[in-house]
């Protein structure tokens, strides 16, 4: 594990079990302010659920995380996000009723309406979708609406974000425009998490690969080491359906 | 506002203006109403005012918020009984009566709130429902309420001072309706916790303790309103002002306007009331009314989800693309 | 003793009734995930059938209990098509709008029969009323409940033993996936609806029987479906049996020995008591 002098996000042995099923078995990483970390791995590896235990949806059965030195654990979902670590959804979950505008001043209302209006302006800039601005969500294309959940996020100023495969689905125009959004906000300061299953994306985008299989985590590095691993290939030709 | 958000409203910004046009139109009617009504028009008129009231409330939960709530006319009735229990055996004034009504109203649903919010969708329409049974069933029971049999209030016969009375009370429900559902934080919340409760909460909103502002807000107007309407009708008993026929009403009403609209309810209030009003002048019938509620409850669910408000409003889909994601 | 025994007694034989009442429910909430508020309406129908069966064809109610179930069936069966387009995913909100449906469907069934048929109760006779066996247990009680466990019983075996059994509880564990390994979920739905409307009506013949019958009657039936489905664990067939047999003991009790007005009030704040502190019911297997 790479260490860091001060991580954005810390993980620790983190473990959650469901009934019989161990889902994430022990997985302890992190990330750096600025730093792209990629997650991956086959279905079923336990990826969307370390998500999960991370923003707050479940709690863990053991294990710590800390946002910025400070403990999360076992806070609800809410209060991660206003601690600083915001993620989007596998599924898109935009407002579907709303406009793309009342999207992103929904996600400011909470700590981030004293100037959420040009903060607003400057996201829709930066996601090229200021000209849908006053479109409902639902009548976004996937890619677009995809885009817009990470507009959401970065309304919040979050010092980490987690996007669970943001990039599925996406057309690869938009794919690059997300990819363009993403390394632009790095240089903020924002930490990322990434779980994708696009490979190319996961490599023009991470510093770092972390793999995981049957909730463990089996090696991290940068891209190309990781993946030439045997035990990576295995994994993924053995349990890929 | 900031100046650019307000001027890159375009169609919004003009919209903006219009709303509250809007309401001021609707409350120079109101106001004039009883200058051109009498007598029995008038309490028609009445009437329609309450159920406009009662309609838009329970859309602050059922429809802006997504919680569908099948007992809301506990509320009303804690409301009726408050008034006519003070004011039939302790003496009390009407217009305190009818605050301590609106505050116990109110009360009762951050007492029940909290718990029946953590249940999601179907279990919350059934955790409300027994409920309100259950209020029903004690107004049934107990002393106090003059059990089955009903109690009476001091009676009063002036047209024109009920009506004022749920004038006011309705101008009061739908400004405070508009203010917090369309024009505030909270309204964005809420809807927010309608379309994807978990993205809401991953943005930071606490779901719960708004859910509960909401529930409150959606129960202060109608405990108000079933006091007015307890001195109004002069007596009441738990089937009148606790029975099903107050919760389904307000929920077609709502639900045949438009289901989360502002406007949706007012529509549907207005409608259902004088055909109901009008199925008993001519055919002497409440039952058919029930009959037709239910078929155009089912109606409007198959075909117009959206409500009548729909037809008047500019389609906002424009041609379909690929579209994504599930809803 | 005597009078708790026979009261125990009734308490089970009536909780044999709502099984019926509540299987088909908790089954219609598993596969089609619809809490169908109208259930108790079905209810109502089923005894009104039974009482015009015998007023018209002379016909006994317990006679007439296959020609209810199968005139349900068809009538659930024709109508699921409907229900199923309502809770579709295409819907906004498909499930508020299903059970808003169910509900509108309710009004809709007893403003019609308060219309047709005016508010007063009425009762139903059959051959097996006012006779009474050992420890005065009413011989209609006991076939009632002798009859609710067989049809209960040729449900569950229905469910159990055949291949349209076995994917209708497929689709209840699982509806995509079901749909996924060729199961046809449209056909399905409609069969389970129909059993379900089968069930219900046969479950409102008995009851129309033991009590009187009345347009209103519905909303006390609905509320014990949602109480037995709810304490037993929605979607958990097994736990109705559990909760079915309370709800009976409850009612008989309370009405013995306290007020029959007063067991309404219990059915209701326990209903909302085990949803506040354990939805999952008391057995902890809904879903």
């Amino acid at each position: 594990m790479v260490e860091s002098a001060s991580p954005s996000l810390r993980a620790e042995k983190l473990r959650k079990r469901f009934g019989a099923l161990t889902a994430v078995d022990g997985v302890s990483f992190q990330v750096a302010p600025g730093e792209i970390l990629g997650v991956i791995g086959p279905n079923g590896s336990g990826k969307s659920t370390l998500f999960n235990l991370v923003s707050g949806v479940y709690r863990p059965d053991e294990g710590q995380v800390c946002l910025q030195g400070k403990s999360i654990t076992g806070l609800p979902a809410f209060r991660v996000a206003r601690a600083g670590l915001c993620r989007t959804f596998q599924i898109a979950s935009p407002f579907s009723k709303m406009s793309v505008w009342d999207n992103l001043r929904t996600a400011a209302s909470v700590g981030f309406w004293h100037g959420h209006a040009e903060r607003a302006e400057s996201v829709l800039a930066l996601l090229r979708l200021t000209h849908l601005r006053d479109e409902r969500a639902e009548n976004l294309s996937g890619g677009q609406q995809k885009l817009l959940e990470l507009g959401r996020v970065l309304m919040r100023d979050p010092s980490v974000v987690l996007l669970d495969e943001i990039g599925a689905g996406v057309n690869p125009a938009l794919k690059d425009q997300l990819a363009e959004a993403i390394l632009e906000q790095r240089r903020a300061g924002r930490a990322f998490v990434v779980v994708e299953h696009d490979m190319e994306f996961v490599r023009a985008l991470c510093d770092r690969v972390m793999v995981m299989a049957l909730g463990r985590v089996i090696i991290e590095g940068d891209f190309d080491t990781v993946v030439a691993h045997p035990e990576v290939i295995e994994s993924y030709l053995g349990m890929e359906a | 506002m900031s100046a650019p958000a307000a001027a890159a409203g375009g169609a919004a910004g003009a919209g903006r203006y219009r709303q509250w046009l809007g309401l001021a139109a609707l409350v120079v009617v109101i106001v004039l109403v009883p200058f051109v009504l009498q007598g029995f028009w008038l309490r028609i008129a009445t009437g329609v005012l309450m159920w406009m009231g009662l309609a838009v409330s329970w859309n602050i939960i059922g429809g802006y918020t997504g919680y569908v709530s099948f007992g809301h006319g506990a509320f009303f009735g804690v409301g009726a009984y408050t008034v006519a229990i003070l004011m039939s055996r302790f003496g009390v004034s009407f217009p305190l009566a009818l605050v301590i009504g609106g505050v116990l109203g109110t009360l009762a649903s951050a007492v029940v709130g909290p718990p029946t919010l953590r249940l999601q969708g179907a279990y919350f329409a059934i955790a409300t429902w027994a409920l309100a049974k259950a209020f029903e069933q004690m107004a049934n029971v107990l002393g106090i309420t003059g059990g089955p049999y009903g109690t009476s209030l001091p009676p009063l016969i002036n047209d024109h001072f009920f009506y004022a009375v749920m004038a006011v009370l309705t101008v009061f429900t739908a400004v405070a309706t508009f203010v917090l559902a369309e024009r505030s934080r909270f309204g964005l919340q809420i809807k927010a916790i309608r379309e994807n409760e978990a993205s809401a909460a991953a943005l930071g909103i606490h779901t719960t303790r708004v859910k509960i502002m909401a529930f409150a807000v959606s129960a202060f107007f109608p405990a108000l309103f079933g006091g007015a309407y307890a001195y109004w009708v002069t007596f009441i008993n738990p089937q009148s002002v606790l029975g099903d026929p107050i919760t389904d009403q307000m929920i077609i009403m709502a639900l045949l306007g438009g289901l989360g609209t502002f406007w949706g309810p007012f529509l549907g209030g207005a409608l259902l009331y004088i055909l109901k009003e009008v199925l008993w002048i001519y055919w002497s019938n409440g039952t058919a009314y029930l009959a037709i509620m239910g078929f155009v409850i089912c109606l409007i669910v198959v075909f117009r989800p959206d409500g009548l408000i729909s037809f008047f409003q500019r389609s906002n889909a424009r041609q379909p693309g690929p579209q994504g994601g599930e809803g | 003793m005597d009078l708790f025994l026979q009261t125990v007694i009734n308490g089970i034989l009536l909780g044999g009734i709502y099984i019926v009442l509540a299987a088909g429910f908790s089954l219609v909430f598993g596969v089609l995930d619809i809490i169908d508020f109208a259930v108790g309406e079905w209810v109502m129908l089923g005894a009104f059938a039974a009482y015009f069966g015998q007023q018209y064809l002379h016909v006994d109610a317990f006679v007439f209990l296959p020609v209810v179930f199968v005139a349900f069936f068809a009538l659930g069966y024709a109508i699921q098509p409907i229900i199923f387009r309502v809770v579709s995913t295409k819907t906004h909100l498909p499930m508020l709008m299903g059970l808003v449906f169910t509900f509108g469907l309710s009004t809709l069934m007893k403003g019609s029969a308060l219309t047709a048929w005016g508010y007063n109760p009425r009762s139903l006779d059959t051959f097996l009323s006012d006779t009474s066996l050992a420890l005065s247990i009413p011989g209609l009680r006991l076939f009632a409940f002798v009859f609710a466990v067989a049809a209960t019983l040729l449900f569950i075996g229905f469910l159990y033993r055949t291949r349209t059994g076995l994917a209708i509880r497929a689709a209840a564990q699982d509806r995509d996936k079901a749909a996924l390994m060729g199961v046809r979920v449209k056909d399905l739905a409609s069969v389970v609806y129909g059993l379900y409307a089968g069930m219900t009506g046969m479950a409102g013949v008995l009851i129309g029987a033991i009590f009187s019958l009345s347009p209103q009657m519905g909303a006390k039936y609905t509320t014990f479906a949602f109480f037995v489905v709810v304490l037993g664990g929605l979607g958990y067939v097994p736990g109705v049996f559990v909760a079915a047999i309370l709800l009976g003991l409850i009612n008989t009790m309370t009405t013995v020995y306290f007020n029959a007005s007063y067991s309404f009030l219990m059915v209701f704040l326990l209903l909302f008591l085990v949803l506040i502190i354990q939805p999952k019911g008391i057995l902890g297997r809904g879903t």
